[in-house]
Parts: structure tokens; sequence; C-alpha cells
């Protein structure tokens, strides 16, 4: 049983205010607040690549908890900004920078917001086959790399972050969530919703509302069905923070208690598939919560959702 | 069965917390009546699920106040 131990972050200290923009793009503090829910977007430093902000996260990760570089046996990042042109791959980066052994397996994932939940999934099933007992799902999008400065569909909206998950079995001291049940998405004809075909990041955001909104809530339910679960059951709903707006509609039309679906925008923005490790490492150590669903959705268009149960 | 203003206004006013419509609002500016570009998404995505009637973006663009929307639907649902 692979599951999730810990989480760690990193968000870079360089950020953008949007009430420093209000004049160039026409915005009111209402907007910023209610609908965007983003009052700083965060940007990586100069010097700063993909791989950097994986090893900055994983030093937080280390200032958490012991955890010994030599006995990862896997790496796993998730993005679609890597270092450089991507070759290497940017876990190969990682596992030179932190000096991982050379049995560790090192291999990125390309996806954006839905990429934590499918990295969780295949992560911890290739540590299952193949016996290994410790992994890190890194999670590193900078999109500051491909943003159109002018563009306000974007520019308001995505900050740069980076998360690691450690992942390993339960050892029955210490917290531990265990992925129970997974559902996955896809729509790859409406994909030009998001691309980067100009060398910038283009967003459909009327078209990427009505997925969200629309698809997401009957992933959710599916899933819980699945599960034998109800509404009521899960403690948190730990949404891919897109927008304040986007998580409002889908807590509104699935009717749920907006207590239960917390959001974390405002300090750096929608962190593309870091969004939901970044508040899922908040509840990590809480008790009180026990299952939480989580769900990731957008580029692809994909989206994921997972049932996770929190195990001594 | 025509769609009417009235029911527009009850869309508008469900998906933007912010607008407040009277009938004297139906030829003026969503915008001017607190709707944001983002509320736009969420009250065509309504009209959508509740009247069976899907305005292509181009369109919705122009739509921008309640009479409009009305006038189209009445001429495509």
């Amino acid at each position: 049983m692979i599951g999730i131990r810990s989480i760690a972050s990193y968000i870079p200290p360089d950020a953008i205010s949007n009430y420093d923009r209000r004049e160039e793009f026409a915005l009111t503090d209402a907007f910023i607040v209610e609908k965007l829910g983003v009052e700083r977007v965060s940007r990586k430093g100069v010097g700063e690549e993909t791989s950097t902000m994986c090893v900055s996260a994983f030093s937080t990760l280390q200032s958490k908890l012991p955890v010994d570089p030599s006995e990862i046996e896997l790496i796993v990042v998730c993005t679609q900004n890597p270092d450089g042109h991507g070759i290497p791959h940017t876990s190969a980066v990682v596992h030179g920078a932190i000096g991982a052994p050379e049995r560790c397996a090192a291999f990125d994932i390309s996806l954006g917001c839905s990429g934590f939940v499918y990295g969780l999934s295949v992560a911890t099933s290739f540590m299952a086959a193949n016996g290994l007992k410790r992994g890190l799902l890194f999670t590193a999008d900078p999109y500051s790399k491909i943003l159109n400065p002018s563009d306000r569909n974007t520019v308001l909206l995505f900050g740069d972050a980076a998360t690691v998950t450690l992942l390993q079995a339960a050892d029955g001291r210490n917290p531990f969530w265990m992925p129970e049940r997974f559902r996955f998405a896809t729509r790859g004809k409406e994909g030009g919703a998001l691309n980067n075909d100009s060398g910038n990041l283009e967003m459909n955001g009327r078209a990427v509302f009505n997925f969200s909104a629309t698809e997401v809530p009957v992933q959710i339910r599916a899933l819980l069905a699945d599960c034998g679960l109800t509404l009521d059951a899960i403690d948190l709903y730990l949404l891919h923070q897109g927008s304040r707006f986007i998580v409002d509609t889908i807590a509104r039309r699935m009717q749920l208690d907006r207590a239960k679906v917390p959001s974390n925008l405002a300090r750096q923005g929608n962190t593309v598939s870091s969004s939901i490790p970044l508040l899922f490492e908040g509840f990590l150590e809480n008790e009180s919560v026990r299952r939480v669903v989580i769900s990731g959705f957008g580029v692809g268009l994909s989206w994921a959702s997972c049932v996770l149960e929190r195990r001594q | 069965m025509s769609v009417t203003e009235e029911q527009i206004a009850a869309i508008v006013t469900d998906v933007s917390s912010q607008a407040r419509i009277t009938a004297a609002d139906f030829d003026r500016p969503l915008k001017d009546l607190g709707v944001d570009s983002l509320d736009v998404a969420g009250i065509f995505l309504a009209i959508y699920e509740q009247l069976g009637v899907r305005v292509p973006d181009p369109e919705i663009d122009r739509l921008n106040t309640i009479r409009l929307i009305v006038n189209y639907m009445n001429k495509n649902a």
C-alpha cells in the first residue's frame, strides 16, 4: 500500500500584485477578490528553472522530516514547462541535483492541471508494481515562461510554484493518505481551449469554464458512487484552483458545504499541477480530516479525481 | 413558448450576485448592471442548461443586454 506521507512546496518570493494592474486591465477590487481570487501571482526568479524550483520544494520537505536522498527510488516530475527545451528530462536534472542514487527511476509526466491526480496514480502504481519503497512526485509548471504579459485572460491568474509529495508505504506511526479510487477523463477534440501554439499560453476561458463547471461535478459524483460514498461522507473537496469563480461555481452546482471547499489562490494564483498539493499540504496533519476528494481539470482537456483516506 | 425578459433577468441575478435588475434595466449593458466577464460565461452556461440554446462565442460578445439576449433566444430557441 503506497500513499502520501508528506507534501512540501516552494513558492518563489517574487510576485506581481493584481492590485497594481487595476488600471491596465480595468479591474475592480471586487473582481480581484471575489472572481479571480488571486491578489498576487508568484513569479520565479530570473535564475530559477523548473528543476531548481523542485529542488527548493525538496529542501522544504527535508526541513519537515528526515528524507535521505540515497533512499529515493523514484522521481517523477509533472511539468509542461521543463528545463531548457526538455532534454534531458527535468526529473533527471532533479535526480542529479538532490543526489539520488543511480538505482532510482526518474521520468517526467506531461500534463497540466490534472497532473497531480494522474501523477499520484502513475507513481504509486509504478512503485507497487516494482516493489519500490520511497518515491517523490514533483509538480512544477512555471507558466511565467509562456505567458503573454498583456493577455488579461492568463496573466492575472497563473502563478509559479513547485511541490513535492513523498510517497511511501504506511509505517503504522505517522499520518498517511491512501488513494482509494481514481477516475480519469480526456476530451482531446477540445484541447485547443488551452494551447501554446504561438509560444504563448492561449486560453479560451469560456470553453474551459463550461467544461469545468459541467464535467467536474459529474466525475466527482461518479467517483463517489464507485466508492459507495455520499457527498456528505467527504470532509474536504480539494479542487484545482483554477480561479475563485470556477471553484465557487463547482461548489454551488454540487450544493457542497462551502466550508468543505477551501481555496488558497490569493497568495500565488493558479499554479497548474501544483495547486492541489499546495492546498492539500495544509490539511495533511489535520486529524479532523479523514477523507478527501481531489480533482484536477484543465489542459487537454483532461480531468481526474481521486478519493483519499487518512490512515495511520 | 417564448423566453421573457424576466426569465433572463432571473438567470443573470442567480449567476451574478452583484447584479441588481428591474424592468427599467432591460436595455442597459450588462456591465452597467454589475455583470463582469466571468459572470457572462456562467450566464450563458445557465441559459444553455435551462433553455437549451447554445450561443456561439461571437454572438455572446454582442448580446450585452437582457433585451438582446431575449430577442436572440426567441429567434433561435
